[in-house]
């Protein structure tokens, strides 16, 4: 009976023109955010490896400088003989020291070299599902250099797209987020109220038929048309975008589960409204209250509570409090570099200078380390109460699953800015060992200077992330929602 | 079945009892009390908390301001060149009343470091810290407005002529003789006093916060923002009465008002937003910085060489300072022509600024003049655009803080340079200023523009706004001239 009602529902479906109109304007829609998706994570892609290729470019040119010309041979001598500025460390005994009059070239320089000519590039490659999401707000590029913090170029000179900004973003997530809910709603409010206001309802049971079995009957038939509409174009971008990997393979498994659990919320709330409502009109405004309940108000109150209970810390603040913690070492270096044409030449001189300049630098970041780090301890702590918070609406958990497989979590952020830490902390550790010890760059150190790449995360912790979001904010409203109404359509015969 | 009634049939009954009778039966359904303190509940936390907020963010800037101005201060003796590399912070102040409407300021950076040699976007932006929830919007007292009002507009005219014609009282009122242009001003002031009762929060909200916004409270801005969201709410609730009065059934007609809101709101705005995008595409921020980079070093496309530029206006200046000829050249010692090629090298990095900010400040205006153009297909983005606007906290606002900080940072290098080039000597780079001369660099001072600037930016959305309305009221005249009675 559940076939042949489904059958029944699929032929009146088959004549209904809105019905075609809706699902086409849907699919039109993802196909579209799907597209956009693919060339804006292209576009990021490109800026990457442009990035990626002239450093390999730049750093080739200078490996290959210097075994044109390399540097002096370097003389062993003994700590005696050197005779450092004041303050300044002294170099380890028996430190090879380059000729007194070899003029020093800028490509054996290392401070030129770490700071500049050798600077690397740290990348966030895009996720497995990048289409997914647009987001852009934070950085996915660092440049690494001897500065004490690591500097992006996307945050330096951030061009503000103003349609995007002011406007908002018609990504994927968005439109399996709000639209696909409207389309639910549109497809279904009149469910069984449609029939009960049409007085075809009681000709219906007066069949051979039990009120859920018809009730599920109309709801597959649905169903089946809203999946198809949602899951074939989906699958089709994300298998287009997914690496041909396991991560690549989870993360379209994982999509799958979370779009299938969503859309199962919806159309339990649609039973439930059609079961507990009157008029149809009444369900479509009752489900109207639920999508603006689950995708603006629930968000937006928890924003406000988790602001007021764990404020995010202050940039502002930030800024000014890195400037006084590192005052002396700051003013150190702008005074070294605002004297233009002051620069020594003069070995012994500019070795002094670059020590200096070593050590203000090393100022700088044990200054700033504290400022930081408590920086990011209270970012941590906003976001750790925000990971339970978020399973009080569907919505939300959907988009951090969403944000999590396009790459675009706040956690795989985290992640990355730690790593291209790391790095950066050896980079300068490393080119300032060599400063340190009076040694000039060559161009077999050149070609070993480490490159940065990005280590994801193990599956099973972001599996954990995404299955208690699920199980917790989708699954178990799902069940709720089934519960009250299963009883309650058990009775719409007899109403 | 249309019937309309010849205006010679119909009486001029008194607009009192016709507005009570609609009120009252909105103030007799229960879910409208239980909406309307939602929406106090809402409208109230959301603009409570948005006021604490901006007046937090405000004080912490202008704190931060002094702490930035000490620090330029006390930074102790340098040369004034090695000063302008030091430089100085500024922070932006928030916008009028971004309490009201926080616009894009989320997207965009809040202070910038004014330095020698190079012009740096505003820094500080707090969506790089945002969490899953921010994906979503802040629930602001203007979004509430934009978005979620809309709906209960719906909600409370959808039925305004069909559900009185579905229980079949139109057929009675009409029989009195009741011109039906008559009994839509009765609708429409009874729904909007419902309306009123429902909005009132916010209109308290509003005025408390602008009265009491420092450091003046802009009242002009206020009341614009009043004028424009009435407009918008009027333009709704004729629509819905419009809708109402055409449409076959109450059914049909929530229907079809809910896929328009869904279309306007939430589909027409961000595929514009999309295709903006596409059509001006704003350079990828890497790129940016990467070309302003290069032709800092090498000089503009097709123009000289960065040294050659340097040069010639480094002749420039010194002719105009009276130094050309080799006379003039002897005349010149130490930081005196250090001091001038500094100038010179600014001139030159200036033209350069010039050249990749006037292109990208172009594509805004195109982006922006785009955007606005939305608005004529969608009435959110009208309120939208001129919301943020009249708030102060779009990106033309930004746009402007950002110009009057690159003006300051020109003055005080060049400042910085003339008093290097001037005083410098003998002593050339060795010579150090101290903090007499940081304490006579001029303070950042910014003044917000005024309303009329604000206003003349938001002329097409406003245009698009009072068209809605016009369209609307005709539409919701004509369907009440061609009632369906029955």
């Amino acid at each position: 009976m559940l076939w042949t009602t489904a059958r029944l529902q699929w032929m009146i479906l088959r004549r209904d023109r809105l019905v075609w109109f809706l699902l086409a304007m849907f699919v039109g829609l993802l196909l579209y955010s799907g597209a956009r998706g693919v060339s804006h994570t292209e576009e990021r892609g490109a800026l990457q490896v442009a990035a990626e290729r002239a450093e390999a470019e730049r750093l080739g040119a200078l490996a290959e400088e210097l075994t044109r010309n390399p540097p002096p041979p370097p003389k062993v001598i003994t700590t005696t003989a050197w005779r450092p500025e004041a303050g300044a460390p002294a170099p380890e005994a028996d430190s090879p020291e380059p000729e007194a009059d070899a003029p020093a070239s800028r490509e054996s320089d290392p401070y030129l070299v770490g700071n500049e000519l050798g600077r690397r590039v740290a990348a966030l490659p895009p996720g497995a599902l990048a289409p997914l999401t647009q987001g852009d707000a934070r950085p996915t590029l660092f440049e690494v250099n001897l500065g004490a913090e690591l500097a992006s170029p996307e945050q330096a000179a951030r061009p503000i797209a103003l349609g995007r900004v002011s406007l908002g973003t018609m990504d994927m997530a968005f439109v399996l987020l709000y639209l696909l809910p409207l389309l639910v709603i549109a497809l279904t409010y009149d469910l069984l109220l449609g029939e009960r206001e049409s007085k075809t309802l009681a000709l219906v049971f007066s069949q051979p038929i039990a009120p859920m079995t018809f009730v599920l009957g109309k709801l597959l038939a649905r169903a089946g048309l809203i999946a198809a509409a949602t899951l074939v174009p989906a699958l089709l971008i994300w298998l287009i975008a997914a690496p041909g990997d396991a991560r690549g393979l989870f993360a379209v498994v994982t999509g799958l589960v979370v779009v299938l659990s969503y859309l199962a919320f919806w159309l339990a709330a649609a039973v439930a409204a059609n079961a507990w409502m009157r008029s149809s009109a009444a369900s479509a405004l009752a489900l109207m209250g639920l999508w603006l309940a689950t995708l603006v108000l629930i968000p937006g109150l928890l924003q406000l509570g988790v602001e007021a209970l764990y404020p995010p810390p202050s940039r502002v603040a930030l800024v000014n409090l890195t400037r006084q913690a590192a005052r002396d070492a700051e003013d150190a270096l702008t005074a070294m570099e605002g004297t233009h044409g002051e620069t020594p030449t003069e070995r012994e001189a500019y070795r002094a200078f670059l020590l200096r300049k070593v050590k203000a630098h090393e100022h700088m970041e044990s200054a700033l380390e504290d400022v930081v780090d408590g920086f990011d301890r209270q970012l941590a702590r906003q976001q750790g109460v925000v990971r339970w918070l978020q399973t009080l609406s569907p919505a939300v958990v959907g988009r951090e699953a969403f944000a999590e497989l396009s790459g675009d979590s706040v956690y795989r952020h985290q992640r990355f800015k730690r790593q291209a830490h790391r790095f950066h902390e050896a980079w300068r550790d490393r080119f300032f060992q060599i400063i340190t010890r009076g040694e000039r760059m060559t161009a077999e150190r050149v070609r070993a200077l480490p490159a940065f790449a990005y280590e994801a995360e193990p599956l099973p912790a972001q599996i954990g992330r995404i299955g208690t979001g699920i199980a917790l904010g989708v699954w178990l409203p799902t069940v709720l929602l089934v519960l009250v109404s299963v009883r309650r359509v058990g009775r719409i015969g007899r109403l | 079945m249309t019937q309309p009634v010849p205006p010679s049939h119909a009486r001029q009954v008194p607009l009192g009892p016709l507005v009570t009778h609609e009120l009252r039966q909105i103030l007799r359904d229960g879910r409208f009390w239980g909406v309307a303190a939602l929406m106090t509940a809402l409208l109230l936390s959301s603009g409570v908390f948005g006021w604490n907020h901006a007046s937090a963010v405000q004080a912490e800037r202008a704190e931060a301001q002094r702490t930035s101005e000490a620090q330029w201060a006390d930074q102790g003796e340098k040369n004034p060149h090695a000063a302008a590399h030091y430089g100085i912070y500024v922070f932006k102040p928030t916008g009028a009343l971004s309490f009201f409407d926080p616009g894009v300021e989320s997207s965009l950076g809040v202070t910038v470091k004014l330095q020698a040699h190079k012009r740096s976007s505003l820094q500080g932006a707090a969506s790089q810290d945002s969490t899953a929830l921010d994906a979503f919007g802040r629930l602001s007292p203007a979004a509430i407005l934009q978005l979620i009002l809309p709906l209960l507009i719906i909600g409370l005219g959808f039925t305004a002529w069909s559900a009185e014609r579905e229980r079949g009282t139109l057929r009675q009122i009409m029989s009195y003789g009741v011109a039906p242009p008559r009994l839509l001003q009765g609708k429409l002031l009874g729904l909007g006093a419902a309306l009123g009762l429902l909005t009132l929060p916010a209109l308290l909200v509003a005025i408390g916060g602008a009265l009491w916004a420092p450091p003046a409270p802009p009242l002009g801005r206020a009341a614009a923002l009043l004028a424009v969201y009435g407009l918008y709410m009027g333009a709704y609730l004729l629509g819905a009465i419009a809708v109402s009065a055409r449409a076959p059934s109450s059914r049909d007609a929530l229907v079809l008002l809910l896929g328009f809101w869904g279309l306007t709101s939430l589909i027409v705005p961000r595929l514009a937003g999309d295709l903006i995008d596409a059509a001006v595409p704003m350079p990828a921020a890497a790129t940016f910085a990467a070309e302003l980079s290069e032709h800092m070093e090498r000089g503009l496309p097709g123009g000289p060489g960065r040294e050659a530029r340097v040069e010639e206006l480094l002749g420039d200046l010194l002719k105009r300072e009276g130094f050309s000829g080799e006379g003039g050249m002897m005349m010149m010692q130490g930081s005196l022509l250090q001091g001038m090629e500094l100038e010179a090298e600014a001139a030159f990095e200036r033209e350069v600024i010039d050249h990749h900010f006037n292109r990208l400040a172009e594509r805004t205006r195109l982006q922006d003049t785009a955007t606005q153009c939305v608005a004529l297909l969608s009435p959110f983005v009208a309120i939208r655009s001129l919301s943020m606007g009249l708030a102060g906290t779009d990106l033309a606002h930004h746009q402007h803080f950002a110009r009057r900080a690159e003006s300051y940072r020109r003055e005080l290098v060049s400042q910085l340079n003339r008093e290097f080039a001037e005083r410098g000597g003998v002593d050339g780079w060795a010579y150090r200023a101290n903090r007499a001369l940081w304490e006579k660099a001029p303070p950042f001072t910014y003044a917000p523009p005024p309303l009329a600037w604000a206003a003349q930016r938001q002329a097409i959305s406003a245009g698009a706004l009072a068209l809605w309305f016009t369209l609307v009221c005709v539409a919701a005249w004509a369907s009440a001239r061609r009632l369906k009675v029955g």
